[in-house]
């Protein structure tokens, strides 16, 4: 247990292609606990729908993770999954990666914020 | 003594309202400069993959669930902000402090730490120890650029906590606004 608590804070969770998982967990966020469970998955051609809703929502209930990153075109497969998590923490960023680049107007957080924009609330 | 109100909450939800356009607009500048490191780190692993080969730089590489139990070397602080609310901090441990502190106990005559001290180093590893011992410079440079796109995380994450508060606050103050309508009406 003393391990662990050798950096306070909590984990960075990662759900991406190869080179978003390689790279941010070369910069330092990836983790296997006494439970041998990973923070991270890697999602290629093979990876089901199923299977990233799985790791998603085991992501989302464990309690020491507070921001899961997600690849936006990964996060587009799961959309309602994430739409369906309103809570602040864990934080869900969507993130771009090489191939596929940020679009705003499919980010969840942009499309909730832009609901507050309702013409007849304005009169 | 209700139209006052009426002005004070109309005035609060237009400044609501600004401050979320300029929360967005920063949180879609936060999240471009993030897809720049994202993309250069993504260069620099090509590069890497480049002199090292195909294979070497690859989620093979990335420990799996039946490796070693290892530590994050970034991890997120909550802390409160002057305005008492949460946001997050990133916390992280640098490698070469820690290699010094190992160094510096190594001399010691006491043996007492040294199983925790082991421990720690089984635990704490360089994450380019994964891909070789000599790896190429393209790959540290890789590894720099996602270090500093974690911190524009940080930062979105951060923007998207303030964006929810005061979607929350704004519906609020709407209801309130609809409720002193319907009263007039």
């Amino acid at each position: 247990m003393a391990l662990h608590s050798a950096i306070k804070g909590k984990l960075l969770a990662v759900i991406g292609d190869e080179d978003t998982c390689v790279g941010f967990l070369l910069g330092g966020v990836g983790e296997i606990n006494k439970n041998r469970h990973t923070n991270f998955m890697v999602v290629d051609k093979n990876s089901s729908v199923g299977e990233i809703e799985d790791t998603f929502k085991r992501f989302l209930k464990r309690d020491d993770i507070d921001i899961i990153l997600i690849n936006q075109n990964i996060a587009e497969m799961i959309r309602h999954v994430i739409d369906a998590h309103i809570q602040p923490i864990p934080a869900i960023l969507e993130i771009p990666s090489k191939d596929h680049p940020y679009d705003a107007n499919k980010d969840s957080i942009l499309r909730r914020a832009k609901g507050m924009f309702n013409p007849e609330d304005m009169i | 003594m209700e139209k006052e109100e009426l002005t004070t909450i109309m005035k609060d939800l237009d400044d609501m309202a600004m401050r979320m356009l300029q929360l967005m607009k920063e949180y879609i500048d936060v999240k471009r400069t993030l897809e720049e490191f994202i993309k250069s780190g993504a260069l620099h692993l090509a590069k890497s993959r480049y002199i090292m080969g195909n294979r070497t730089v690859s989620a093979l590489q990335l420990p799996a669930e039946d490796s070693n139990e290892f530590t994050a070397l970034a991890k997120v602080l909550s802390v409160k902000d002057s305005s008492d609310e949460i946001i997050f901090d990133l916390n992280r441990l640098s490698l070469s402090d820690f290699s010094k502190n190992v160094k510096s106990r190594h001399p010691k005559p006491d043996k007492s730490g040294s199983e925790e001290t082991n421990d720690l180093n089984n635990c704490i590893q360089d994450p380019l120890k994964w891909f070789g011992v000599l790896v190429p410079q393209n790959m540290r440079q890789a590894q720099s650029s996602f270090s500093k796109a974690l911190e524009y995380v940080i930062q979105a994450t951060n923007l998207q906590l303030e964006m929810a508060r005061l979607k929350v606050n704004y519906e609020s103050k709407l209801d309130k606004k609809k409720k002193i309508l319907d009263l007039n009406i």
